[in-house]
């Protein structure tokens, strides 16, 4: 709520004042994308105790011969979201958006562990969502005509939720785990201006960063999960934006 | 504190003796500049999955113990210093730096079991980076430049865990595969590797501003600990690596030399 309201604040404080007015654009732009490998390897102390596994998801791809099992594939999410860009004195950009990132493909899958000496089938599945409010600063550089190259970097508020549960013929371990860090971002924009006002961008991004280690906010499976929720990847958009004032 | 190491300082200096030296021909071909760099990274010297792993212990032992308290440790950003010399000639660049990165804040937790004493864990590190980059340059008007590079990075860096009472009564974090070393030192001076990208825009008639991000690769060789065990007896084990893998962000303020 404070973070909202002193954003909103930034906001209406920079598209009112006429101090930079003749030096100043503002931009706003829309986006979506994907995300590849989202939430990193999805490890958790389940995962390492009782699944043998000491890097999370990766480590969970087992294969035996006599059993059925199928590849986990790492996370990828779909990803949208806006951005609102403050230019000043030609080269500088100050940029703010807000994301949503959601997993859509990949998570899921049945391996093999050993359980006291037995070894049993266990069918694994990880979801992971994310909002984030990246803030960052940098140089935006106009070059030929029509074109412009921002590269920038910052900081991001991101909030994220991941869930996983693993079931065999004997256990069945469910996590939840909600939790938010401020991760590194890197930005490098492109964008193509139709006319002065319109551009058609791309977008990459990368975050590195983590929360806190989480306790599981399930409790119906009798055990108590802990993970980190990692928010570093990268993420790629393609999207639109509208300058306020003729390039 | 801060350690130099006088032969990289030498290397440095001769490197950039050199660059000078060959600036002065018969027509000067290339400019020459000079950079003082300010930024930022995060987790310095990797240490996220080792902060992770006891703070996973503190919190497992703290759900399984009532009257447990514990506070974990948090991955820190740093700042970073540096300066660079750069030299360029049409499309190509090279440069010499010097960065030096170090957690403003401790990175200190603690757990407390019930009816035990307090054992705060601290680490603390720094990182000296100098790294040579050759690279491309993509000029796009007078001093404003995209530049793309890699080269080979020398680190010296330095990681020391210390635990203030790390054996007491059923808590060590030994039981979670962890140290129960009242300090585990390790310091260690290696070749890795980085890429750069970065952007330079002009901000007076000599002066640029530039944006650049630098990712490093680097493992040292294995290092025999400088440490101390629970007991407070010297020990040289276990021995460590120390990681550099990480990302750099960093503002400069270039100034271009007449040649």
């Amino acid at each position: 709520m404070r973070i909202r309201l002193i954003l909103t604040g930034i906001l209406a404080v920079l598209l009112t004042t006429p101090l930079f007015a003749e030096k100043v654009n503002y931009a706003l732009g829309f986006y979506a994308g994907y995300a590849p490998s989202l939430g990193g390897n999805l490890h958790s102390s389940v995962q390492k105790n009782d699944f043998q596994s000491e890097n999370g998801l990766d480590g969970m791809n087992r294969s035996q011969e006599g059993y059925s099992t199928s590849r986990i594939n790492r996370l990828m999410g779909v990803a949208g979201g806006a951005e609102f860009k403050v230019l000043f004195y030609d080269y500088y950009q100050l940029r703010i958006a807000g994301n949503y990132v959601m997993a859509v493909y990949g998570g899921s899958g049945k391996t093999v562990y050993d359980d006291s000496g037995t070894t049993r089938e266990l069918t694994c599945s990880y979801k992971f969502s994310q909002w984030d409010v990246p803030v960052t600063m940098g140089l935006s550089i106009p070059f030929w005509k029509d074109f412009k190259i921002a590269f920038g970097c910052g900081v991001a508020y991101a909030n994220a939720v991941y869930q996983n549960k693993f079931s065999s013929d004997t256990v069945e371990r469910k996590g939840s785990f909600k939790g938010w860090g401020l991760p590194l971002v890197i930005l490098l924009e492109g964008e193509y201006f139709f006319n002065d006002q319109f551009a058609v961008s791309s977008i990459l991004s990368y975050y590195k960063g983590s929360s806190q280690v989480v306790k599981d906010g399930t409790t119906s499976d009798g055990s108590t999960d802990f993970a980190r929720i990692d928010f570093t990847g990268y993420r790629f958009h393609l999207g639109v934006s509208y300058y306020f004032y003729s390039i | 504190m801060m350690k130099i190491c006088w032969k990289t300082w030498l290397l440095l200096c001769a490197a950039a003796a050199v660059v000078c030296a060959g600036a002065r021909p018969a027509f000067a071909i290339g400019e020459l500049s000079v950079g003082i760099n300010m930024g930022a990274t995060y987790d310095p010297n990797n240490l996220e999955g080792d902060i992770a792993e006891y703070n996973m212990a503190m919190e497992q032992y703290r759900n399984a113990n009532d009257g447990t308290t514990a506070k974990q440790m948090s991955v820190p950003y740093a700042p970073v210093f540096g300066f660079n010399f750069r030299y360029q000639f049409n499309f190509f660049l090279i440069r010499m730096g010097c960065h030096y990165t170090s957690p403003v804040q401790s990175i200190k937790g603690s757990i407390t079991p019930p009816g035990g004493v307090k054992n705060t864990i601290k680490i603390k590190t720094y990182q000296n980076s100098y790294p040579v980059t050759l690279g491309l340059l993509v000029p796009l008007n007078k001093k404003t430049n995209f530049f793309i590079g890699a080269g080979p990075t020398l680190h010296q860096a330095s990681v020391t865990i210390t635990q203030s009472e790390p054996v007491q009564g059923a808590f060590s974090f030994q039981n979670y595969g962890l140290s129960k070393d009242r300090r585990d030192s390790y310091t260690a001076t290696f070749v890795g590797y980085h890429i750069m990208l970065g952007a330079e825009v002009p901000v007076h008639e000599r002066f640029t501003m530039s944006v650049e991000w630098i990712h490093q690769e680097g493992r040292s060789h294995t290092i025999k600990n400088d440490g101390l065990d629970s007991t407070g007896a010297v020990i040289t084990t276990p021995k460590h690596t120390i990681s550099v893998q990480g990302d750099f962000l960093i503002f400069g303020l270039n100034y271009y030399i007449s040649l």
